[in-house]
């Protein structure tokens, strides 16, 4: 199959493919690559079109507007899906795969060109996306069966990585730029100026805010991690009544959203004298952390082997050593896994912390993003924003490259069989 | 060091009863084997002694003490688990340094302790690697030296050498075995392995269902089978049998039927009546093609084994398969017609209870 190149003389029907089909084939091509044409070089004339005559427009002038303007981009807006559709499938049915591919997908990219394409017009969002569909099923299609794996999982990652770290990417760009830079659409740094950096910490108490949260977030780690691990032996290893109820009930905790909660925490809260202090937050950050800590570490404290608890029960060990000095160990993975969840959870938390907490001082990080203010009520800061959100993110990111390393599988290896 | 007495230990899970009675005596620096199909209860056994699990009804006593309720580590025991059960995040020093650490030995102790096992053992070089860096064997060394630093009155194996190939598995037979030599110890071990029983056992339990079937030495076991079960589990290649019926009785002297009309003398020592259905047994190894003493049954050869040292022959009587053992050089081939001669005096015998009535007249009563 991977060394089927060329020519095929016959479809998926066992039909002679004959220069009608040819034609029929370079027809559609031809009219996509057209309507992709037309549709980018139409939109954006209707909608200034649009804008120019929304304010005084008669009838006859809509109609005209109708018939010269509205049909032709619709027609093209409509077409060329179908087509392109049509010759998928066409190209699918024939089994005639990677130089079609190729071929469409440089038509599409030199009439998108031709068409003078912009990703700023938005509009036509579908044929970037085309585009780009026709380059992996080209590359996945492509007849050497190494290079095309190989094409088709580096495609892949490059899809996967762009998609997930490109608004990052477009967060950090932006934080650089100052004034009415920040609303033009730039994809390379254009200006670097760190003026939003130090406007961020000269504003409120934004360095006190990030301590906040790394309080917060660490000791809800910290106290989840504890909590979670005695009780996945428990509910891990013991057997006892009740016990698939109990992990029931703790799972339907994080069945309750926050609002249901927010109004009887608050008044707990102020019950204890707790409102306005990290640790109304702490405790109710638990509410969200401890379910999957405990699911976490029972799955994965029940799938340790037996023998190895009872290795150490012979050796003499209590409950207590078992957990400490046999499970923790091989638990690494796992609970570096949960607490970073749970970290990132309690660090990004903001329901909570903006109903407990009212006071600048003990505000978290979300928080103070939210309530950074520009020089006017209608100006936004997108700027401190942006420099804001950079920063919060670093300890994350820094917290995940610490730990990767303990995040590896197969730790447990050696330890029963071979 | 000490003795182990098991008093009609019952086991139950639920409503399923999977240890019925035990009554066992296991003497002081013995080798007693548990053993039987998969399922009877022997690692149930051994866990139970070792207190991994509770027992349900009975006393269990080590040493003349009475230790149902004590914890694993107090009942003076050191078991050596299937699967190694090595503490994976530690070195091999640590592994055997953790069950003295946790009695609070003191450091030179431990030290002391770790190091005459390694040297009995030979793994010194191993010491300071974790389990995942060695191979099967070596982790199998390990896992008997943690029990040995231990200086258990009773060292408990559970299937210790199933998980090693065949070669291998030869070699740590008699290694534990010197090793039982050498330390004096008690020792219980489970296999399924009858080859493992025979070989290692002074004493051999025969477990089915939860029921002890049988206990003695492996030469006991071979000679005087109590019942059925045990002579089809125990010897190598496993007993012929072959269905019967009393045609005539006279005291101690029985006569059988054997195929094609042939009939036979046996001796019995139970009573027998004229016409009881009975199961004869014999040995692949007490049958003959080539004559000898005994009566004579026709059959064809069907599959011939040869092992170079001893060949199987496969003989085809009536609707009976035979299995003959003969010399390596053995003339005769498959299709062969042959007769074989079945010698009384070596023959088993069965009641309809699967119990032994009668076993021939090498059997001293």
């Amino acid at each position: 199959m991977a060394t089927e190149t060329a020519t095929y003389e016959e479809d998926a029907f066992g039909l002679p493919l004959n220069p009608a089909r040819w034609l029929m084939a370079a027809v559609w091509i031809l009219v996509s690559a057209a309507a992709i044409y037309l549709a980018i070089r139409l939109v954006p004339e209707f909608s200034a079109l649009m804008e120019s005559t929304t304010r005084s427009i008669s009838a006859t002038m809509l109609g005209l507007l109708v018939r010269l303007v509205l049909l032709p981009v619709f027609l093209a807006l409509i077409v060329a899906p179908v087509a392109i559709a049509g010759y998928v499938v066409y190209l699918t049915l024939a089994r005639y795969t990677p130089e079609a591919w190729w071929l469409l997908f440089v038509l599409f990219v030199a009439a998108a060109i031709a068409g003078g394409y912009s990703w700023a017009n938005g509009a036509p969002g579908a044929y970037p996306l085309m585009t780009v569909l026709c380059a992996i099923f080209a590359v996945v299609t492509f007849p050497l069966e190494r290079l095309r794996k190989k094409l088709a999982f580096y495609t892949l990652i490059v899809a996967i990585i762009l998609f997930s770290v490109f608004p990052f990417y477009y967060a950090i760009i932006t934080s650089l730029k100052t004034g009415t830079g920040l609303f033009t659409i730039d994809y390379w740094p254009t200006q670097v100026s760190t003026e939003n950096y130090t406007g961020v910490f000269e504003t409120g108490s934004f360095g006190r805010n990030i301590l906040n949260s790394l309080f917060v977030a660490s000791v809800v780690v910290i106290i989840s991690l504890f909590l979670a691990i005695t009780a996945a032996y428990a509910l891990g290893r013991i057997r006892f009544r009740g016990r698939t109820t109990l992990l029931l009930t703790i799972l339907s905790v994080s069945m309750f959203p926050q609002v249901a909660v927010l109004a009887g925490l608050f008044q707990v809260f102020r019950e204890f004298g707790l409102s306005n202090s990290l640790w109304s937050l702490i405790f109710s950050y638990m509410i969200f952390t401890l379910p999957f800590t405990v699911w976490v570490l029972t799955t994965f404290m029940r799938d340790l082997p037996i023998e190895l608890e009872e290795a150490a029960l012979t050796d003499g060990a209590s409950s207590w050593t078992i957990i400490w000095r046999v499970f923790l160990p091989l638990m690494w993975p796992a609970m570096v896994t949960t607490g970073l969840l749970a970290f990132i959870a309690a660090w990004n938390e903001f329901l909570f912390a903006l109903t407990f907490i009212s006071n600048d001082q003990q505000r978290t990080v979300p928080l103070a993003i939210a309530f950074l203010s520009g020089a006017s009520d209608q100006e936004i800061p997108w700027g401190k924003i942006m420099a804001a959100s950079v920063i919060v993110t670093v300890p994350l990111i820094v917290l995940v490259l610490i730990f990767q390393r303990k995040i590896v599988s197969g730790l447990t290896a050696g330890a029963v069989k071979g | 060091m000490a003795d182990v007495q098991l008093r009609g230990v019952v086991k139950r899970f639920g409503n399923a009863t999977v240890i019925h009675g035990v009554d066992l005596d296991i003497r002081d620096r013995e080798f007693c084997v548990f053993v039987g199909p998969s399922g009877c209860g022997k690692s149930t056994l051994l866990r139970l002694v070792a207190g991994l699990e509770d027992i349900t009804d009975g006393d269990l006593m080590i040493d003349g003490r009475r230790v149902n309720d004590l914890p694993p580590a107090r009942r003076g025991i050191a078991m050596v688990f299937q699967s190694y059960a090595l503490y994976p995040h530690m070195t091999t020093r640590e592994n055997m340094e953790f069950g003295l650490q946790l009695a609070k030995t003191d450091r030179s102790t431990i030290r002391q302790l770790v190091d005459k096992a390694a040297a009995i053992l030979q793994i010194e070089p191993l010491l300071d690697r974790k389990p995942r860096d060695m191979s099967g064997g070596q982790r199998q060394r390990v896992a008997i030296g943690r029990a040995i630093v231990r200086n258990p009155k009773v060292f408990l194996f559970d299937e210790p050498l199933s998980n090693l190939d065949a070669k291998l598995r030869v070699q740590m037979r008699l290694e534990l075995a010197k090793l039982h030599r050498d330390l004096n110890a008690t020792m219980i071990y489970v296999t399924h392995d009858q080859v493992e029983a025979m070989t290692m056992a002074d004493k051999i339990v025969v477990l089915r269902s939860g029921f002890v079937e049988q206990v003695g030495s492996p030469l006991e076991l071979y000679h005087k089978p109590r019942n059925l079960f045990v002579a089809g589990f125990i010897g190598s290649p496993a007993m012929n049998f072959i269905n019967s019926s009393v045609i005539d009785i006279e005291g101690e002297t029985a006569t059988v039927a054997l195929l094609g009309g042939a009939h036979m003398q046996v001796r019995v020592v139970k009573p027998v009546k004229k016409g009881d259905r009975v199961t004869l047994g014999i040995r692949p190894e007490h049958l003959s093609l080539n004559g000898g003493p005994g009566s004579q049954v026709a059959g064809r050869v069907i599959v011939t084994e040869r092992l170079g040292g001893a060949t199987y022959h496969y003989v085809q009587c009536g609707v009976d398969m035979l299995m003959v053992l003969s010399e390596g050089g053995s003339p005769i081939r498959e299709g062969d017609d042959v007769t074989v001669w079945i010698d009384p005096k070596m023959v088993h015998i069965f009641d309809e209870n699967e119990q032994a009535v009668g076993l021939g007249t090498h059997y001293d009563a």
